[in-house]
């Protein structure tokens, strides 16, 4: 592979915050893909799809029966190409006997950016509720992993751990998947707290369009990220594509040219957007 | 939007899966392929090969196998030599592959300029009129040399490459002025470097593009990236989006620069498209 020449304007470097590495595209074509579209690094979340049990590959059983993830692709594309790939310690089983060996082994990885969890099933959402992720955002804390945390519908139960993992940088995924616009005010007020931030990401499909179709440039997207910039400010939002887990028809580039291409986006907030936040909140230099 | 690139050096940065995963990244159906993986240490450009007289015939076999894999996806065009002394043989098998849209001629070299000027290339255009192969014609700052053959050769069809490769304005005007043969089209490709224009979105291009579509008509200019080749550091992305999101051109105008002349012009059908694949978000 030839390096990135870099897009023409030299002062954008542009990170997408959640790419499924090695569920369509393998490592060289990752690569390609970033090229073409002035992409200078990309954090994998790695991922090859549900296996016949349903569960996410691709990962192993811990001793307890719980399902534990690994990202040995990713690791590995990260150490090949450390200035293209980072990559998350993805999380499902939060009393993994193994959490605290596990946690620390990645932060020791300087490739490792964070720990993603997606706490989604019923059992987990109620466990999340419950108070019972405690100890895992704990250890992630004592290590100093920032952490994803993806929910659907249940962003505002953030609040608690939040509060009290106040030395924690917890980032809320995909806007934070509101159920409905009275939750979405509920997941602003979450920037009350400086350790929370706001990944940007799928929000053509997370926001309704109102009368129009989700069609590019999704001018529908601007007031609801104008109330993020708002209550976030845009050193606390990071632009993601999850592009291979686009639904609506747009492509990667579309993902990335609405907001490159927003006229209501000053270049300051859009630099902190596509890449600036993510380098910062995740300790990710270039 | 049907999108295709008409011109791009596979093989020389990437392979065919790694610009599959590009294309469906912007968005690109298909793509014209012009082999090239480079010079060899003769500084012969790959892949080909020296016949026994010492000329070196280009051969697109990367192309070829890449557009019957998948032939939604890549067409290839050829490369010619004039002076081939088989010229006639390759221009028929070119013709016989499904997949081979058109010929390519470099003509760069003084001497080559030479002859363009001479009447030397009558027997190449007239060969690929009669086997209605397009010609891509690259020259810098001569285009105006084509006026003989394409206004005495009508079932020729010309595409000047690069929007005639000259920042002279004189030199651009002849390039317009080709335009009143219906035989001659122009490929929008390079046009960043051509009129030294580098800010994305290139929006002083525009009044100079608006001059093509004026002469031309938006059924003869087309779009090519030729983005391996771009020095100035512009994306392959950057190269589509200016056009595709320009204010300044009509929906229409859009379609044909972007897809439907190159389609039109090389007898390129588009494929029917089926639903997009459902996927969770994880």
């Amino acid at each position: 592979m030839a390096p990135l020449a870099g897009p023409a304007d030299a002062s954008m470097d542009i990170v997408d915050s959640q790419v499924h590495l090695f569920l369509e595209l393998d490592e060289a074509q990752g690569l390609a893909a970033m090229d073409a579209l002035g992409i200078r690094s990309a954090l994998i979340a790695e991922f090859w799809g549900l296996d016949a049990d349903g569960r996410s590959q691709p990962g192993t059983a811990a001793d307890d029966g719980g399902w534990r993830l690994l990202s040995p692709g990713a690791c590995a594309a990260a150490a090949r190409h450390p200035q293209r790939f980072g990559y998350v310690m993805r999380c499902s089983h939060p009393d993994d006997p193994l959490l605290d060996e596990l946690v620390s082994q990645a932060r020791a990885d300087p490739r490792c950016k964070a720990a993603r969890i997606d706490i989604r099933k019923p059992h987990e959402v109620q466990a999340y509720a419950d108070g019972g992720y405690r100890r895992f955002f704990e250890t992630l804390r004592r290590h100093g992993l920032p952490v994803f945390v993806l929910t659907v519908g249940n962003t505002p139960l953030l609040q608690p751990y939040a509060e009290t993992f106040a030395d924690l940088s917890f980032i809320v995924d995909h806007c934070g998947m509101a159920a409905d616009e009275r939750q979405y005010d509920e997941i602003l007020a979450l920037a009350q707290l400086p350790n929370v931030s706001m990944k940007w990401c799928h929000a053509p499909r997370v926001f309704p369009p109102g009368q129009g179709a989700p069609v590019y440039p999704f001018d529908y997207l601007q007031a609801p990220l104008q109330r993020a910039l708002d209550a976030f400010g845009a050193n606390r939002l990071m632009w993601a594509s999850d592009f291979t887990a686009i639904r609506t028809g747009h492509t990667w580039a579309d993902a990335l040219f609405y907001l490159r291409d927003m006229p209501a986006l000053s270049p300051g907030d859009r630099q902190w957007i596509l890449g600036r936040t993510a380098r910062t909140v995740l300790n990710w230099e270039q | 939007m049907d999108i295709v690139d008409a011109q791009v050096h596979l093989f020389l940065t990437m392979d065919e899966a790694q610009a599959i995963a590009a294309m469906d990244a912007l968005g690109i159906q298909a793509m014209l392929i012009d082999e090239f993986w480079g010079y060899d240490a003769n500084k012969d450009p790959q892949p080909g090969y020296r016949l026994p007289g010492g000329m070196f015939r280009p051969i697109s076999p990367g192309g070829e196998r890449a557009s019957m894999r998948h032939p939604e996806r890549f067409s290839y065009l050829q490369r010619i030599d004039p002076s081939d002394p088989d010229g006639d043989s390759l221009m028929r098998i070119a013709r016989a592959s499904p997949h081979c849209r058109a010929l390519r001629l470099d003509i760069r070299a003084p001497a080559e300029i030479a002859a363009l000027r001479d009447g030397g290339y009558r027997a190449f255009f007239e060969a690929a009129a009669a086997h209605r192969l397009p010609v891509f014609v690259l020259t810098i700052g001569h285009a105006a040399l084509l006026r003989p053959y394409v206004s005495s050769i009508p079932e020729l069809q010309v595409i000047v490459d690069h929007c005639g490769l000259s920042s002279e304005p004189a030199q651009y005007g002849e390039v317009l002025a080709l335009a009143r043969f219906p035989n001659v089209s122009l490929k929008w490709c390079h046009a960043p470097k051509v009129f030294d224009i580098h800010d994305y979105p290139f929006t002083r291009l525009m009044p100079i593009l608006a001059r093509a579509l004026d002469a031309f008509g938006p059924q003869r200019v087309l779009w090519a990236s030729d983005f391996t080749a771009t020095k100035t550091g512009e994306t392959w992305s950057e190269l589509l989006f200016y056009l595709r999101e320009s204010s300044s051109l009509s929906t229409s105008d859009k379609e044909w620069i972007l897809g439907k002349t190159v389609r039109t012009l090389l007898n390129w059908p588009a494929p029917s498209r089926g639903a997009a694949p459902v996927q969770h978000v994880h």
